[in-house]
């Protein structure tokens, strides 16, 4: 009994400080995509909330490259305290499959999810397609479409894969360096179609700058009612669906409980915050969430997802059983 | 247009926000001047900072911060051949020998004082064109940024020291080394041996410090023995009569910086590369032969990347494009803040356009005051010894190559850089090719493949495109134009020397 | 060109330190090696583009081709320009005289130190350090406390603007 109170009593002594009131210092916050885009501008709107339920700062730093690889090996590295955050989307899914790094969410103890991206069809505002079926029948009557896409692991790219597979379509890619400048060449014509982010693209919908098809969902989006849900043109999106991107805050495994739950009550009351709300509401992306087994689950449908497709489509290095991942 | 008057005024009737601007460009201007910060960095970072304030003060702070930092990276690239800025690089290749020769604070003065000028021509053609612009910007294919970037790339010849075959093997070194790396189209993994350091690429910010100041530093101390430039600071305003003289190519050269900004993804850098090249061809009778300090050569540079500031916001504020990635930043703040930053911006919002427009008006007043102000003490920093300055000169580097991305690596590459720069220095390989490789390198690469592409990795169509869209034309025909230039019977038949 | 000393003409000129001083006409010590260095740079540049995914006019294998065996051509001028070159006299300074004077080389020893020491004794102490040794060094002993004291302050300044304003985590 004796010797049990005293491992205890040296037991609080080491962890005591951690214990007693975490955080005691500032926190560091990885953002894993540069200043501007989707991924920075969720993590900017929601931390400064958060921060002022943590009581601490949290200094953010856009940590970019390699698709996010090199935060997310960066933060794996740091001691597992609680004190490093990192900031990332659903590109860590596809790391393992690509070969790209063996370090991804399994690593991680997912903190918050904040938002989910769906995926949206695109073409320009005179393109002579009104419809998801038109646009889909002319790729597949052997016309050319021209698809801008980016780098394996992005949505643009995984959402195009997973048309190309479910029709037995082959578009013609021209692949770019982010969302943004996917509409951009959209607009000035030097594309036919693209997929994209509704957090990208929403605001050059609502202006008619570009024209929606098709929300890739199971149902359509309030933000933008007018666009149909994928699904309402072909029914063999189901099985894909839920799929998007999504953005969250994550740290290392063997964070110490504590810690890990107060961060998810500062996030928590951030989320709820309106002045958060009112964030999502502008951006036109969908409010997730989640957090917990909850926010585990979401990221592995998500993978198997991805994994498989990328896989089905020829672009995975390694196949995903190797490393355990389901078949959606 | 009373309403837009109105909203115009806004800035100028609140204090706090004038005040804000002020600080901002005062910042700015120091921020600009350390290498390895960036107005990037200064505006992200403000970003959290600003997040409880009011929308206009914040975006009152961001501007001044902008029009502050472009201006300040000049500075270190006049005085100590170090650009605070990659839009700073052009300005350095006539800055700095115009410090050794002592005219530091002239060259400082004129600086200021045709910054100031361009960014008001900015602000106007942001004020009255910007849908036109921005619609026409949109209609630059990928095959005409590949074109832009080999216009860049013909400044070789300009900068490239004497022996141009050793510039273009500078350039092409510099190339080769930007496509290490992701590719950030397709994800292919390129000469990174299996090294997650390489595969973030190698930062050109971090090879420009290392390549321009620690090299420089380096081949300094092979005559430290000699004493610092003693600086004439007389006149550091520059007479009417003088700026009357720069002015056509001060109109040229901002316009230019504007167009070039309002590309998406092109800004400052390139803007002011470009219109340095374009002056080396055009300019006659320059003050001192090009490279040994023309004025002709600071005047143009820095029309064209504080044109371009302008010029940034008009994809930004019409069509919720960024120009540049201040811009892309700017973006981010008004999401948050809960506006819409896209096409109906200027519909739902016209208050920030104007808004925006009076900012950036009221900077460029603050720029010149604060600008002229601080000549002087800058000047005085070459005064001091070398070998006082250049020990402080290679830790600043150090400090701020760590800051772009919190990398001890970093740090490595960019004295690595220094010293491969400082043995290139030795046999007649000048860096600035280099830099400019790294810079362009991923802009010709990426664009060059994406006209591919469009033409469906066909030959013959792609050529075609050359010839068949117009813009493509004009441009294939000025990069004819200007190899013809470099030629013998074309410099004396235009009687350039 | 037009102008044959270039826009290094700064740097050129400030090179020209009489004891390791080499004229124009002549080779450089070690001018002949450094294209031979540019060269193998280009060719294995070449060499691991191969393993890059090739075979369209638009694959990622292109352009690193195309830069290399752009280096490999110039080298191959320069390596002939170098030869053609007059043989530099006996006065010449060796290729360790030529590239690194005793002040270079002080100062790039005092660099690899500082790289080295950097992890150990963090950012601000190794820092000073290489400050402090560099200015006596280079003013050869002379007005150690004024060293002391200028190192002091601008670390003082660099370290509140990069920490404090920018919140940049020192190493």
């Amino acid at each position: 009994m004796k010797k049990v109170a005293l491992a205890l009593t040296l037991l609080l002594l080491v962890t005591g400080s951690a214990l007693a009131a975490y955080p005691e210092k500032n926190l560091q916050g990885y953002i894993m995509w540069g200043a501007g885009g989707a991924m920075d501008n969720v993590t900017r709107a929601i931390v400064p909330i958060a921060q002022e339920h943590l009581g601490k700062t949290i200094i953010l730093q856009n940590r970019t490259g390699a698709t996010g690889a090199i935060a997310t090996t960066f933060v794996a590295n740091q001691p597992a305290d609680g004190y490093s955050i990192l900031f990332g989307a659903e590109n860590p899914n596809l790391y393992k499959v690509t070969g790209l790094s063996q370090i991804d969410y399994d690593q991680f103890d997912p903190v918050f999810l904040m938002m989910a991206n769906v995926g949206v069809v695109l073409v320009g505002k005179d393109s002579p397609y009104t419809t998801y079926k038109e646009l889909i029948e002319a790729a597949a009557s052997g016309k050319t479409i021209t698809m801008g896409s980016t780098g394996p692991g992005g949505l643009p790219f995984v959402a195009t894969t997973m048309i190309e597979k479910i029709h037995d379509l082959k578009f013609n890619k021209m692949q770019f360096d982010g969302e943004g400048p996917c509409i951009t060449a959209l607009m000035g014509g030097h594309i036919d179609a693209v997929a994209v982010g509704l957090l990208a693209a929403a605001n050059f919908i609502k202006s008619d700058s570009v024209r929606g098809l098709a929300v890739i969902s199971k149902e359509r989006i309030d933000s933008i009612p007018a666009v149909p849900a994928i699904t309402e043109a072909y029914e063999e999106y189901v099985p894909y669906l839920p799929w998007g991107a999504f953005f969250g805050a994550f740290v290392r495994k063997g964070t110490p409980a504590e810690a890990l739950e107060a961060l998810q009550s500062a996030f928590q009351k951030g989320y709820e915050d309106p002045r958060f709300d009112e964030f999502a509401k502008s951006t036109g992306g969908v409010k997730l969430g989640l957090t917990g087994e909850k926010a585990r689950e979401y990221i592995q449908q998500n993978k198997s997802v991805s994994a498989w497709l990328l896989h089905d489509a020829g672009g995975a290095k390694h196949s995903p059983e190797e490393f355990g991942i389901p078949r959606p | 247009m009373e309403q837009n008057l109105q909203y115009f005024l806004i800035p100028f009737l609140n204090w706090d926000m004038m005040l804000l601007i002020w600080v901002g460009v005062f910042a700015g201007i120091w921020v600009g001047a350390i290498p390895g910060l960036s107005v990037t960095m200064a505006a992200s970072l403000l970003i959290s900072f600003t997040f409880s304030w009011d929308l206009n003060n914040a975006l009152a702070l961001i501007c001044g911060v902008f029009v502050g930092g472009v201006y300040g990276g000049s500075i270190t690239a006049i005085l100590l051949n170090i650009p605070g800025a990659p839009a700073a690089i052009a300005t350095g290749i006539e800055g700095y020998p115009l410090a050794q020769l002592g005219e530091a604070g002239k060259a400082i003065g004129l600086c200021t004082t045709v910054s100031v000028f361009a960014s008001f021509v900015g602000i106007l053609v942001l004020a009255v064109a910007a849908p036109v612009v921005a619609n026409f910007s949109l209609k630059f294919s990928p095959r005409d940024f590949f074109l832009l970037a080999v216009m860049g790339v013909l400044l070789i010849g300009s900068i490239g020291g004497g022996d141009p075959i050793k510039g273009i093997t500078a350039g092409a070194i510099g190339v080769l080394l930007s496509m290490v790396g992701m590719d950030p189209s397709t994800g292919e993994l390129r000469y990174t041996f299996g090294n997650i350091y390489l595969m973030a690429g190698i930062s050109f910010v971090t090879a420009m410090i290392g390549l321009f100041g620690v090299s420089e530093a380096l081949t300094q101390f092979r005559n430290a023995g000699k004493g610092s430039p003693k600086q004439n600071l007389d006149k550091i305003i520059p007479s009417w009569a003088t700026f009357i003289k720069y002015l056509p190519l001060s109109i040229r050269s901002s316009l230019l910086g504007v167009f070039i900004g309002a590309l998406p993804g092109t800004g400052g850098d390139v803007a002011a590369l470009l219109a340095y090249d374009q002056a080396k061809r055009s300019v006659r009778h320059p003050s001192r032969p090009f490279g040994t300090g023309a004025y002709e050569g600071i005047v143009a540079p820095e029309t064209a990347n504080k044109g371009a500031i302008g010029g940034a916001f008009i994809p930004m504020l019409t069509l919720g494009i960024p120009g540049d990635a201040v811009t892309a930043i700017i973006i981010g703040a008004l999401y948050i803040h809960g506006l819409k930053p896209g096409p109906m911006l200027m519909i739902e919002t016209p208050h920030l356009f104007w808004m925006i427009v009076s900012c950036l008006s009221i900077a460029s007043i603050a720029l010149m005051v604060l600008g002229l102000v601080s000549v002087k003490p800058f000047s005085k920093i070459i005064e001091i010894p070398k070998s006082i300055i250049m020990p402080v000169v290679i830790i600043l580097s150090v400090i701020g190559t760590y800051a772009i991305q919190n990398s001890v690596v970093d740090i490595f590459y960019m004295i690595g850089f220094g010293i491969i720069g400082y043995f290139m220095r030795l046999y007649g390989y000048a860096t600035g090719p280099m830099v400019l490789g790294l810079i362009l390198g991923p802009m010709l690469d990426a664009n060059y493949r994406r006209a591919m592409q469009g033409a469906e990795n066909q030959l013959l169509p792609f050529l075609e495109g050359f010839f068949t869209s117009p813009i493509s034309l004009v441009l294939t025909l000025s990069i004819v134009f200007l190899l013809f230039s470099q030629t013998k019977t074309y410099r004396r038949w235009r009687g350039i020397s | 060109m037009d102008d044959p000393k270039g826009s290094t003409a700064g740097a050129a000129v400030a090179a020209k330190d009489l004891s390791v001083y080499v004229p124009e006409a002549k080779r450089k010590p070690g001018e002949i090696g450094i294209t031979v260095i540019t060269f193998l740079l280009g060719a294995f540049g070449y060499y691991f583009a191969l393993d890059m995914t090739s075979g369209e006019y638009s694959s990622p294998s292109v352009f690193p081709k195309f830069a290399s065996t752009l280096i490999m051509a110039c080298s191959a001028v320069n390596f002939w320009k170098a030869v053609r070159r007059e043989r530099p006299d006996a006065s010449a300074p060796s290729l360790a005289q030529y590239l690194l004077p005793m002040d270079v080389l002080v100062v790039l020893s005092l660099l690899v130190i500082y790289c080295v020491a950097l992890p150990h004794l963090r950012f601000i102490g190794s820092s000073y350090a290489f400050m402090v040794a560099g200015m006596v060094y280079l003013q050869r002993g002379k007005h150690i406390v004024r060293a002391l004291l200028i190192s002091a302050g601008s670390l003082a300044v660099l370290v509140a603007v990069f920490r404090y304003l920018f919140l940049v985590i020192l190493p």
